[in-house]
């Protein structure tokens, strides 16, 4: 899918600590791991380029008080959409 | 999947065997906690003293700590530990990247390795499986190389991969563990011990999960802790430029003791730091700043070099300490030999820290005469000649003519070479030393020379810049209110035996030390700590208790220590360089004091209740920890007082 409207994405701030996937997988399933997040971190070590992606099962953390995603990103590089 | 904050299983493979098998982790999870608490408890009771570091018999463990893989703030650290291929003693060395909580959602927490293959292997763990796989085709290849092959070869781009380069093949001395480019785990040669094991490579992919005891109150330890590394003003200015704030001959002010020319000096000019300095490097070559896994301050930097002689270099992972090695050190004042020196040790898995201490020995050896032109490779070793730095890292990494001798490490070197330079080989228990401010800082300086692991900053060395504005609660710590204060000799002890306690206990848990009080006294406590370990795994730690592990563990290194080097009062002394005084700058005079360094080992070894003629420990003070293994093995091998 395209990115949540719920957050903004900058990955030019992204620091590719994948905070961003623990906290995805967490709200998925209460449990701590990365292989259920909706959302993706690839990045090129040549190149120090990277991307950050949503799949469908993102539900824009419906029951939270907003996207985990955004939440643990320090580096702003998911941030929620003011 | 684990109902826990472990995985709860711990591999075991022996390769002269080229066996597998598993242990639960609730073996040691109650009294060792995790990361260097269960390697370094192995060490002790698996590896016996008199068997060199490159016997089939050492063992080297890989492992993660117990809150790695949670939201635990940079809960992404993993413990290499095994007996140190410089010192003969403990090793524990660590590194953070992304391995370690793959390992653990892989289901392992740690990985034991025995024995001695015949041939090269990898060792691929994926989702509780592992297997032992030819690395023939992968032999020779440097770290960045190998990790390309085996994610294609495994046909995953998320597998994460735990190495060795040609360095710890050609068993260099200093050779280290690389995990994601540039992540090291970087001291003590674990690199040549897994080389020596013809182990190249740990590749590791999990989709598992890992639970809290508590969730929600985990989480409201998560939230806490994390707002207490967003308030704290250090902090932010690691997060801001990381370690690398503090490179050049002074940090932002000019004012931060680095070692020059071989620790000839303590200070450069300003005109030189500026050049290498993190402003400069940001301006020059950053193209990003990076993060280990789950990290809120991300301290690292990715540069890359776009024209000269080293156009095309690039690589992440920097430092103060590269700065230190291959620039001030060498009288290099030239970024990009200072980027390219450090990923080459990336590319190769050397630590930067056994390199530059290594060509700048040689590099005085050179200017005075005891190392000549034709010996030194027909290099010319005149300081601020990058060109002939990065021929001799080479030259060390392939074991190449005087390489061969500096692949050693200095201590040896030295010996070798003979010639008086043993006045000028800047070791410690045969561990080269990079480090800052040795002179003025003399608690720093106590921390660093008594470091279990040989010489470092990573044990108990305290760091003053925490505690200005926090004198209260330093002597409430303490009984000191400027710990670690530059020119103090006296009234250090507990400050440096709480700093051991502290950060053994940081390291079984798998958290970086820059979330930790050594930074900022705001930063995470004990208790901070402790709240985590509690609410995850669901039993209660005091900040005491933490404490308390902290300081068995270090008890058990120091114990590994005197049991398999037989190291004494005497080699818990500085080098001779040190007591030479600083040449220029702030702290012009500056030196480390033969009779007050005693008087300081004085304190030290009372403190700790340990044996003052030998430094070694004593039944009373290891029964008043509980340690009675401990005790029975120094007894056994007529080493305890």
């Amino acid at each position: 899918m395209s990115q949540p409207v719920k957050v903004v994405v900058e990955p030019e701030l992204c620091t590719a600590c994948r905070a961003c996937e623990l906290a995805c997988h967490y709200h998925h399933n209460g449990r701590f791991g990365t292989s259920r997040a909706s959302v993706r971190l690839r990045y090129d070590a040549d190149t120090s380029e990277l991307a950050i992606t949503f799949d469908d099962t993102c539900d824009q953390c419906a029951d939270e008080a907003e996207p985990l995603c955004a939440h643990f990103c320090v580096a702003g590089a998911i941030r929620i959409r003011p | 999947m684990s109902e826990s904050i472990w995985a709860g299983r711990i591999l075991r493979v022996d390769l002269s065997r080229g066996e597998i098998s598993e242990q639960p982790t609730s073996d040691f999870a109650e009294f060792a906690v995790g990361g260097r608490g269960i390697g370094q408890w192995i060490l002790f009771r698996e590896v016996e003293p008199g068997i060199d570091s490159y016997h089939p018999d050492n063992v080297l463990t890989i492992g993660a700590g117990a809150l790695v893989g949670t939201l635990a703030p940079a809960s992404c650290r993993l413990s290499v530990d095994t007996k140190n291929a410089l010192t003969g003693g403990v090793c524990a060395t660590n590194a953070g990247g992304h391995f370690a909580p793959e390992l653990k959602y892989a289901g392992y927490d740690s990985v034991v390795v025995t024995g001695q293959s015949s041939r090269p292997v990898y060792l691929w763990i994926h989702d509780g499986e592992a297997e032992l796989r030819d690395a023939s085709h992968l032999w020779g290849l440097d770290t960045w190389q190998t990790e390309i092959a085996l994610r294609r070869e495994l046909g995953d781009p998320n597998v994460r991969v735990a190495l060795i380069g040609p360095a710890g093949e050609n068993l260099v001395r200093g050779a280290c563990l690389i995990t994601d480019r540039a992540r090291a785990a970087g001291r003590g040669g674990a690199g040549a011990v897994m080389g020596s094991k013809r182990l190249k490579a740990v590749a590791v992919r999990g989709t598992g999960e890992l639970a809290p005891a508590n969730r929600e109150a985990f989480l409201r330890e998560v939230e806490r802790c994390n707002r207490k590394l967003m308030e704290s003003k250090i902090i932010e200015v690691y997060r801001a430029g990381g370690s690398m704030r503090f490179a050049g001959a002074g940090g932002p002010d000019g004012n931060f003791p680095q070692a020059v020319r071989n620790y000839r000096d303590s200070y450069w000019p300003l005109e030189k730091s500026r050049k290498i300095y993190e402003p400069a490097l940001k301006a020059g070559y950053e193209v990003r700043r990076l993060g280990c896994f789950n990290c809120p301050i991300s301290c690292s930097h990715f540069y890359a070099v776009r024209d000269g002689p080293y156009a095309g270099s690039a690589g992440e992972g920097f430092e103060i300490n590269s700065v230190r090695a291959f620039g001030s050190n060498l009288d290099i004042d030239y970024p990009p030999a200072i980027i390219e020196a450090h990923n080459y040790c990336s590319r190769m898995g050397l630590d930067v820290d056994m390199a530059g201490a290594c060509i700048a020995f040689a590099f005085e050896a050179y200017e005075r005469g005891d190392l000549s032109r034709e010996e030194a490779n027909g290099l010319e070793l005149t300081w601020g000649n990058h060109q002939a730095a990065m021929e001799l890292l080479h030259a060390i990494v392939e074991r190449c003519g005087v390489g061969d001798m500096l692949a050693e490490g200095v201590k040896r070197a030295s010996e070798k070479l003979g010639r008086g330079s043993q006045a000028y080989a800047l070791q410690v228990k045969g561990a080269d030393l990079n480090e800052a401010s040795m002179r003025p800082m003399k608690a720093w300086a106590l921390g660093i020379i008594l470091s279990t692991h040989g010489g470092g900053h990573l044990d108990g060395a305290p760091g003053a810049w925490a505690w200005r504005g926090h004198e209260e609660q330093a002597r409430e710590l303490f009984g000191n209110p400027n710990p670690g204060a530059a020119g103090e000799y006296q009234n250090q002890a507990n400050v440096l035996i709480w700093f051991e306690n502290y950060k053994a206990a940081i390291d079984m848990l798998g958290i970086c030390y820059f979330t930790s009080m050594w930074l900022d006294a705001l930063a995470l406590s004990p208790g901070d700590y402790a709240a985590l370990l509690s609410t995850g795994s669901g039993r209660e730690y005091s900040a005491e208790e933490v404490m308390l592990i902290g300081q068995r563990l270090h008890n058990v290194q120091k114990a590994f220590n005197t049991l398999h080097t037989g190291h004494t009062r005497q080699d818990d002394r500085p080098p001779p360089r040190l007591e030479e005084p600083a040449k220029s700058g702030p702290f012009k005079g500056e030196r480390l004091e033969p009779e007050k360094w005693e008087h300081m080992l004085d304190e030290y070894y009372l403190a700790q209740g340990w044996d003052l003629e030998t430094g070694w420990q004593t039944r009373s003070s290891l029964q008043a920890l509980g340690l009675d293994e401990v005790i029975a093995k120094l007894e056994a091998y007529g080493r305890l007082k």
